[in-house]
């Protein structure tokens, strides 16, 4: 088997968004669509609060709940590759993913706007098109069946790997954020503090796979048993 | 051998996958249909086992895309970046992985670049002013004209000026000035039309007391430049390093660095709030407002009187024995000093009381942590003390900046490994036509006026540039009234401390501005002559002080302008050309600006870039020229020159004075000849005597306003120089921590929220003398109690359908202004205010 | 006709017209750019209306299958009211969930042609598309007086009402990242709920009769004995709800703090005014009347609002989300979304009144 996984070392994210911002851009998503996220957290007693901060991008996870409960299939876990990726044109928009992911990573941007004036007006789209701004990805990289690029209204999306990155080369060990850069998710290649590792994680070999061996590695809440692909490491 | 096993298993995978589909095509479920349909695409099973590095028949790079190289604008960083563009439209940028501040990364700004180049509130061709009345509530009613029109307005109004012997009255100010073809070629229009006031910086109200810190200690009025990767401590004295130190990029990319790298290196910040930065910090010393000087001369005692000084670097006692005790005075002849001039002094004059205890009460932090940092950044390095709005944007900033800086000089790494360094310059080539040969008579004979800003006068002596003195001494008609202004990159109405100054003030002056955005400056224009925005436009910027070893970087267009636009060096050239005269004919001989960029670009034929670069056209292919090393180097208090292989060439005394410590020492100096030089004007203006003015020492801040609160006015990582306030990507993750996601919140502690009976969310009146602004609550723990936090960005009354009207109002409307007697930098920091509830 | 009749079918009218045109509202602008469903909290008061809805048909058949199956015979002359309520509520509330799905279009397609088996919706797609296939046949049944196939019908829907209500609940109950609906109960809660919603509606309904068709002796029976299956509901609703409840309140879970914080709500609200009042109103109310109809009423109104705090409570806390948003997020009902509500009521009230008004239901046998 070969799965795309990734891991996050916390002790080198400065918690600067450029990951979120860089998804954002590269798969031109509306403001408060977050396919990636990065976390910030305030916790504690008062007095004694704790400030912290945790990237999400999806966490694709091995069981993934959200594939599990489309009533059509629509959103699968791609063998060849552990990616979870959507089907644009099997949608039926009715959030019932978005329910099922204990992680909140799905979006349905077909909301009210986050931000006055909406912007998926500015850039006025269509029924197939959910907006249209001068600034997407090229007409090959777009592919609704995989979910990349800008989607039809009334569907959900969620973050990909980057697919319409990843996919453009077979599956290796690792993706370096510069000498494949147009091979891995944006995420990573945008990471200025290099906490980001992008690879096949059941490849004993790759980077990622010996960080992720490195003591104090977890993943979101592992009690569900989700068994994501996104590690968290230290 | 890694890499061949790492392939066979690949083959063994994929041959895997290959039965694994067959078995699914078998199967003929709907779900391989489905799944298969993608994934063939993907070429996993289709292609027979491969190397690596053969990619699949589909989905390659598209051919049309073009990778365009440019250089970021969204600090002064100066990022080479990668703009890929296809079908003409620009739709990604990333790092240039080749550039050696960006290494194929960038920070959150970085992204935005396509948004600022498609904001739909652009200005689209040149306009002029149809309502003759200006103020927040007038449309301009802006008609758009031709470029001839705009071009032959300005020139025959400065033309009249000029005749009239009134070319001071014209004033040029700017922000981000990027490099010789847009700030170089304003000065040499300045020169030449005669006003002192072309063109007027807006350092006084960035980050000017750094500089003249170090002019004061080490003789280099400039920034620093840092070697992080040999660092193993850094204390940062209010420096945003993760969220608005320069080049941000840069930073984080060496902080990554920093944390990976066994054993970590450690990293103190000093900050009046849980920044970022201090959070992701090892350890934070949260102090008052305007008080770094204070815990800087502590462990700045704490270091001499525990013997952990540099004695190579610093010097020692003649009998190698620790002579510094608290509270005892010393003589100077028992010191032998080698690069740091005048230490006893500075002891016997200020450090010697200057206790961690001293420092605890008035910074409010255990002494204990005081003498633990002071003795790990002592002990622990190389260790690098850096700092800079943060230290200096109060009264006494230059004297918080001056003790930060001696720490460094203690510990001697000035141009050592893992210290700081100057920034070297590129070796640009001359123009086509030499200025001075191009003064004409007009011009001597109306020589001679102060500045409108008064800076360099008797009234700012040691200040280089007081943009935000305009305003008021236009209203004030001291020294003069200006006629015409013109603005690049800067907008003061919004910008400048008690900026609502400048609203008023601009009504009767004739108003050009440059910014292809709707900004408020823009809404006073009387011509707007909008410049191409960064990814249309050919322009050089020489990096800042990042490295040491210079690097000069080239944007050049992705896209053809998308509106009738035109940069910023052309419009002045234009106008230069169409004034005629001898400035004409200069501006002739000029041409434009790419001819300007390809004459700069003659320097490097005899100093070939490390990639290649020796002439323009490598120049615009690479996005940059950059040659290694740095030049020089201090090992155990000597200092050593490159000759072209090594760090071989001994320096001389008197050749450290001229490359490296330009103080009239020619040391790095604890008791400065600059200040002494003005020390009648530095003693009145802080009441210090005389004889003390030299030594880097404790100035109480003077706070401005009053109240109860310190208001703190920080930048956060996603101000993208002014234009992230109208992008909806910044605006949703704006202020992160307290999730700032539709606008500004003003951060503030539970406790004190409390008090005043402030829920969150509440809307609150933030009061100064100057008046009122209006605020959303957010409870913030990471606030002192007596430190509300509101980040500068938001409050617009134009710049854009997003940022119009949106967040918290602007805080510079009730900040004072103030600056530092002896840099000129605005007081942003040093607000005192009160905060209740509506 | 009388007056009153003609102006409850007026507003009815009204109701309809306007969820016309909010239904075109929703095609032409979209559902999500006018409802104040987010990101993270997906499903709102339609969707909350559709279990409403489902739940109260499913009681409406439990009662009707009470008096087939069960032989209460007292209860006959409501049976046919009940079938056609069963098929009307359940219609309406599928309209309501359609009226929110993003693709409306695909959803048949894709049912049939891209099943997933592991997926509750769909066996709820399923299991309820032939819930109402065989009330359809079941009505048709009594119509056209086919003994054999009524009774058939009767064991057809208890068992597809079962199916489909219980599997709805494992909807949310499959959700292990949500607490609040998380867990095996949660189909049996719903199962448990059903009756009461169904008893109330008959209950309602029975009353109205009686008060504007005159009490006749069969129906005064038949309101006798529904006041004890309403009691009985009422008493099965309330083990459910408080035991859902005491469980919640136990764990620590976080995702469980809604149940601490909506307990002032739950005890004075959903127990007190929802159960605990009607059940006194229905022991000292004995005859069919305004003051009876009053109990079912109450119920009614309260179990609409609470299938939306439970609906919107399962996506009340906002899943790993840090301070950019408010813990509980909030969530108020948009215009639209409230039109569609009037708009299914009004197709459920215009046809049954019609229905009712005309004699239909009291031709049909029984």
């Amino acid at each position: 088997m070969s799965r795309w996984g990734m891991a996050i070392d916390l002790a080198k994210c400065v918690g600067c968004q450029a990951c979120s911002v860089a998804c954002s851009m590269e798969n031109t998503r509306v403001p408060g669509e977050n396919w990636h996220k990065v976390i910030f957290m305030n916790e504690g007693e008062t007095g004694t609060k704790k400030f912290t901060w945790y990237p999400r991008p999806c966490q694709h996870c091995t069981e993934a709940p959200c594939t599990k409960v489309c009533p059509v299939r629509a959103t699968w876990k791609r063998k060849e590759d552990g990616v979870v990726l959507i089907n644009w044109y099997k949608c039926l928009g009715c959030r019932y993913c978005v329910m099922a992911c204990p992680y909140g990573v799905r979006c349905y941007p077909e909301v009210k706007p986050l931000l006055e004036p909406d912007i998926k007006e500015v850039y006025h789209g269509r029924r197939a098109k959910l907006w249209d701004p001068p600034y997407q990805l090229s007409r090959e990289e777009q592919d609704g069946k995989r979910g990349t690029g800008i989607p039809p209204k009334g569907v959900v999306t969620k973050c990909t790997f980057c697919a319409h990155r990843t996919d453009r080369k077979e599956m290796t060990p690792d993706r370096d954020p510069v000498k494949d850069r147009d091979f891995t998710p944006a995420c990573v290649i945008a990471c200025p503090a290099s906490a980001r590792y992008f690879g096949d994680i059941d490849n004993p070999e790759s980077e990622v796979s010996k960080r992720v061996e490195r003591k104090g590695a977890y993943r979101l809440r592992e009690e569900l048993g989700t068994k994501p692909q996104v590690f968290y490491v230290k | 051998m890694k890499k061949g096993s790492s392939d066979n298993n690949n083959k063994r995978k994929k041959s895997f996958s290959v039965s694994r589909r067959r078995f699914l095509q078998v199967s003929g479920g709907v779900a391989a249909a489905g799944v298969l349909g993608v994934v063939s695409k993907k070429g996993i099973a289709s292609t027979p086992p491969a190397s690596e590095k053969k990619l699949p028949p589909v989905n390659l790079p598209i051919p049309e895309t073009a990778i365009k190289k440019s250089v970021c604008h969204q600090c002064p960083g100066r990022c080479g970046i990668d703009v890929y563009v296809t079908d003409g439209k620009v739709h990604r940028i990333f790092g240039n992985p080749e550039h050696p501040i960006s290494n194929g990364k960038l920070c959150p700004k970085g992204y935005f670049g396509t948004q600022i180049l498609y904001d739909p509130d652009r200005f689209k061709s040149p306009m002029k002013r149809t309502n003759p009345k200006k103020g927040r509530n007038e449309d301009p009613k802006f008609v758009p004209i031709t470029w001839d029109e705009a071009l032959d307005t300005i020139a025959k109004r400065l033309k009249t000026l000029r005749d009239k012997g009134e070319a001071h009255r014209f004033a040029l100010m700017f922000g981000r000035g990027w490099g010789a073809s847009d700030v170089g070629t304003i000065e040499t229009f300045g020169k030449l039309y005669g006003s002192p006031n072309v063109p007027i910086g807006h350092a006084s109200m960035c980050s000017e007391g750094s500089k003249r810190a170090k002019k004061a200690t080490e003789g280099n009025d400039s920034y620093s430049a840092y070697d992080y990767d040999n660092a193993n401590y850094i204390l940062s004295f209010g420096a945003g390093l993760l969220e608005a130190f320069r080049p941000l990029n840069y930073v984080i990319q060496k902080w990554g660095k920093l944390r990976d790298k066994s054993p970590r290196a450690r990293i103190t910040q000093v900050d009046v709030r849980k920044s970022t930065t201090a959070i992701a910090a090892d350890r934070s010393l949260i102090i008052k407002p305007g008080t770094d000087g204070a815990l800087a001369l502590a462990i700045a005692h704490v270091i001499l009187t525990e013997g952990l000084w540099n004695r190579k670097f610093v010097g020692d006692f003649k009998d190698k024995t620790n002579k510094f005790k608290t509270g005892e005075t010393l003589d100077a002849k028992q010191f032998d000093e080698k690069w740091v001039a005048g230490l006893i002094e500075w002891w016997n004059a200020e450090l010697k009381d200057k206790t961690a205890k001293w420092a605890s009460e008035i910074c409010r932090v255990s002494a204990d942590d005081i003498t633990v940092v002071a003795r790990e950044f002592a002990t622990g390095g190389p260790s690098i003390a850096l700092m800079e709005r943060g230290a200096t944007t109060y009264p006494n900033g230059v004297y918080n900046g001056m003790a930060i800086h001696s720490l460094n000089a203690l510990v001697g790494n000035m141009f050592a490994k893992g210290g700081i360094m100057y920034q070297m310059k590129p070796p640009y080539g001359a123009l086509p036509a030499n200025a001075d040969d191009y003064i004409d008579g007009q011009v001597k004979s109306q020589a001679g006026k102060p500045r409108v800003d008064m800076a360099g006068t008797s009234e700012w002596p040691l200040a280089g540039t007081m943009l935000q003195e305009v305003a008021k001494n236009h209203l004030a008609g001291k020294p003069y009234k200006l006629d015409t202004a013109m603005f690049y990159l800067t907008n003061p109405i919004f910008s400048a401390p008690d900026c609502k100054k400048w609203e008023e003030a601009l009504k009767d002056i004739f108003v050009i501005d440059t910014s292809p955005y709707p900004g408020e400056t823009a809404m006073y224009d009387d011509i707007v002559v909008p410049d191409h925005t960064y990814l249309e436009r050919y322009q050089d910027t020489p990096i800042y002080p990042t490295y040491g070893y210079p690097t000069t970087n080239l944007r050049t267009p992705a896209i053809q302008p998308l509106y009738d636009t035109k940069y910023i060096g052309d419009t002045i050239i234009e106008i230069g050309k169409r004034l005629g005269g001898k400035t004409g004919e200069y501006f002739n001989a000029i041409k434009d600006s790419v001819n300007v960029l390809k004459h700069l670009a003659k320097g490097f034929e005899s100093a070939p870039g490390d990639n290649g670069v020796k002439d323009f056209k490598g120049w615009e292919e690479k996005g940059f020229w950059a040659k290694k090393p740095y030049h020089w180097k201090q090992v155990d208090g000597e200092f050593y020159e490159w000759d072209g292989k090594d760090y071989n060439k001994k320096m001389t005394p008197a050749e450290v004075k001229e490359k490296l410590l330009k103080t009239p020492s020619g040391k790095f100096e604890v008791k400065s000849n600059l200040l002494i030089q003005h020390a009648e004007y530095i003693s009145k203006k802080h009441g210090i005597a005389a004889d003390r003015v030299g030594f880097p020492q404790w100035v109480a801040p003077k706070y401005t306003g009053a109240g109860d609160l310190h208001l703190i006015v920080p930048k956060y990582a996603f101000h993208a120089e002014g234009r992230g306030a109208n992008l909806p990507l910044s605006i949703e993750q704006f202020q992160p921590y307290v999730g700032g996601r539709k606008g500004t919140y003003l951060e503030m502690h539970p406790k004190t929220a409390i008090a005043r009976k402030i829920n969150e969310e509440d809307r609150v009146k933030i009061t100064t003398p100057l008046g009122s602004i209006e605020a959303k609550v957010r409870y913030y723990e990471g606030c002192q109690e007596d430190v509300v936090v509101l980040p500068f960005e938001f409050g617009h009354w134009a710049m854009g359908r997003w940022a119009k009207g949106r967040g918290s109002a602007n805080s510079n409307e009730i900040i004072e202004n103030v600056s530092d007697p002896i840099s000129g930098l605005a007081s942003y920091n040093a607000s005192l205010c009160k905060v209740e509830k509506i | 006709m009388s007056n009153l009749f003609k102006v409850w079918i007026g507003l009815l009218a009204l109701g309809v017209l306007l969820g016309l045109y909010t239904t075109f509202q929703i095609f032409t602008i979209g559902h999500g750019e006018l409802a104040n469903t987010t990101q993270l909290l997906p499903w709102g008061l339609q969707v909350s209306t559709y279990i409403y809805l489902a739940l109260t048909s499913t009681g409406c058949s439990f009662v009707y299958c009470l008096a087939t199956l069960g032989g209460v015979d007292k209860l006959k002359p409501i049976v046919p009211r009940a079938v056609l309520l069963a098929l009307l509520t359940i219609i309406a509330g599928f309209t309501s969930l359609s009226l929110e799905i993003g693709r409306l279009e695909r959803l048949a397609i894709e049912f049939i042609v891209n099943p997933n088996l592991t997926s509750p919706m769909w066996w709820m797609g399923v299991f309820y598309t032939m819930y109402i296939v065989v009330l359809m046949i079941e009505l048709a049944a009594m119509i056209f007086h086919i003994e054999w196939l009524m009774k058939v019908g009767s064991v057809a829907v208890l068992i597809t009402a079962i199916a489909g209500h219980s599997t709805l609940g494992s909807v949310f109950g499959v959700l292990e990242g949500r607490g609040y609906g998380f867990g095996a109960l949660t189909p049996i809660y719903f199962l448990m709920m059903a009756f009461l919603g169904g008893a109330s509606l008959i209950l309602l309904v029975s009353c109205l009769i009686s008060i504007f068709k005159g009490s006749n002796k069969e129906f005064d029976e038949a309101v006798t004995t529904l006041r004890k299956v309403f009691l009985a509901s009422v008493a099965i609703a309330f083990l459910a709800t408080v035991w859902r409840y005491v469980v919640g309140v136990w764990v620590s879970d976080p995702y469980y703090d809604l149940f601490d914080l909506g307990f002032n709500k739950f005890l004075k609200f959903s127990l007190l005014l929802g159960m605990i009042v009607p059940v006194l109103i229905v022991v000292f109310q004995k005859k069919a009347g305004i003051g009876l109809a009053l109990a079912p009423i109450i119920v009614l109104v309260v179990q609409f609002i609470d299938r939306n705090t439970l609906i919107v409570g399962i996506q009340k806390i906002a899943l790993l989300q840090g301070v950019w948003e408010p813990r509980i997020l909030p969530y108020t009902p948009a215009p639209v979304e409230i039109s569609v509500v009037i708009f299914v009521m009004s197709i459920i009230g215009i046809i049954y009144s019609i229905a009712e008004q005309r004699g239909f239901l009291e031709k049909i046998k029984h």
